[in-house]
């Protein structure tokens, strides 16, 4: 019996890591302090914030994707009355220093792009290589404290491992929140879950 | 880059029973990044010191001859197009050093024999350089973009050598991968020559 339980735990660690997704920080050689714009599983999406450069937030250690609560980027569907629905993709951000991720003056983005009334997966899927632009697109900042607009590029959206349940997704995007606050050169590359379409 | 081809030439000027030197050239093909054609102009120095041991030094410059590929670049600019797409030129340069043992495996004449040839541990430096033809960097950025890089490691080869009459030779061989991480950002991978090389022993102290 003790022998079962220690033959679970082995393959339940196994199972956990082998989920375990790491953050890898590219460093763009044009753009000091943001990772470049890639399209493999990095985890990474980079901004600047008023000149300064941010970046999700992703811990040292990986996640297991699909643990509920946990801040890596998430798509979730925005349902309004009376109103078509928005799909948005949100993360949290902060500074990076040293290679250590510390807080700093903003920690939260969401973009918030208008879809059709009862949104779903399907939805999102037909925005790979698809240009949204300001006119369009709403930005938050500091979880709705700060509301602006914005430009996002799906640059390349793709099944995680042919699954729908996951996908990988690369793109572009900027904003600014009056003259106040400038987001410029965002890139982001990363695998994020549907359950929330 | 100097450094080695200086103590090549001080170990060539040591005296002793230095036995001989041969020099080859020939055509490289990269085996690790598959459909991109990129080829070299592999030139092989190497220093046999004793006679009776088949061991050499041995330095190895692949000279890369350039690899043209395309790349994809975006932009939120809405007065742009969205993806354009732009001509990559690469470039990589190695330089190998190391020390060869060479395994005789069969003679089918009294002065022909075919020899393996290993390199189990080798010093290998790796310089690439890359360029994009009319890239606008002010609008655009290049998805998994390619970047300069000088990297170095450690490598191993291995391979087949012909020796004709004593002095001629034709020689087939394969180095690995530089044995490190990846490239930063790099979407080729660190290229392992395979090398068709024909050359010349020169046996200038014959042992007694």
């Amino acid at each position: 019996m003790k022998n079962l339980t220690y033959i679970t735990c082995l393959i339940s660690l196994v199972f956990i890591f082998s989920r375990c997704q790491k953050q890898r920080f590219l460093p763009d050689p044009h753009n000091p302090g943001l990772s470049m714009l890639t399209d493999q599983q990095t985890n990474t999406g980079t901004c600047y914030i008023n000149d300064v450069a941010y970046i999700n937030y992703w811990p040292a250690a990986g996640y297991g994707i699909g643990w509920g609560g946990s801040p890596y980027p998430r798509l979730s569907k925005v349902t309004t009355t009376n109103a078509p629905d928005s799909i948005e993709l949100s993360w949290q951000i902060g500074l990076r220093v040293n290679g250590k991720f510390e807080t700093g003056a903003y920690n939260n983005i969401a973009i918030r792009i208008p879809a059709l009334q009862g949104a779903t997966f399907e939805n999102f899927w037909g925005w790979n290589e698809k240009r949204f632009s300001s006119d369009e697109c709403a930005l938050y900042i500091n979880y709705s404290t700060l509301k602006g607009t914005a430009n996002i590029y799906f640059v390349k959206i793709t099944t995680s491992n042919g699954s729908r349940d996951y996908l990988n997704i690369s793109g572009l995007f900027d904003g600014n929140i009056g003259d106040s606050i400038l987001v410029k050169k965002g890139r982001f590359d990363f695998t994020v879950e549907t359950s929330g379409l | 880059m100097k450094t080695p081809l200086i103590l090549f030439l001080l170990f060539l000027s040591l005296p002793g029973k230095s036995q001989s030197v041969s020099l080859a050239t020939g055509l490289g093909l990269d085996a690790n990044n598959p459909g991109k054609t990129m080829a070299f102009i592999p030139v092989e120095a190497r220093w046999q010191p004793i006679a009776d041991i088949l061991l050499s030094l041995t330095i190895n410059y692949d000279r890369g001859l350039g690899m043209t590929k395309n790349a994809e670049a975006f932009t939120l600019n809405p007065d742009l197009p969205g993806k354009v797409i732009l001509k990559e030129k690469s470039n990589t340069n190695i330089v190998t050093i190391g020390a060869n043992i060479d395994i005789k495996l069969f003679n089918t004449s009294s002065t022909d024999e075919l020899l393996l040839t290993v390199m189990p541990l080798a010093y290998s430096f790796h310089d690439t350089k890359v360029s994009f033809r009319d890239f606008d960097k002010e609008n655009y950025t290049i998805l998994n973009e390619d970047i300069n890089a000088s990297k170095s490691g450690l490598v191993s080869a291995f391979g087949l050598r012909y020796l004709f009459r004593k002095d001629k030779f034709i020689a087939l061989n394969i180095q690995t991968p530089l044995l490190r991480n990846k490239p930063t950002g790099a979407d080729f991978k660190y290229a392992a020559p395979v090398r068709l090389m024909f050359g010349y022993r020169y046996n200038y102290k014959k042992s007694k």
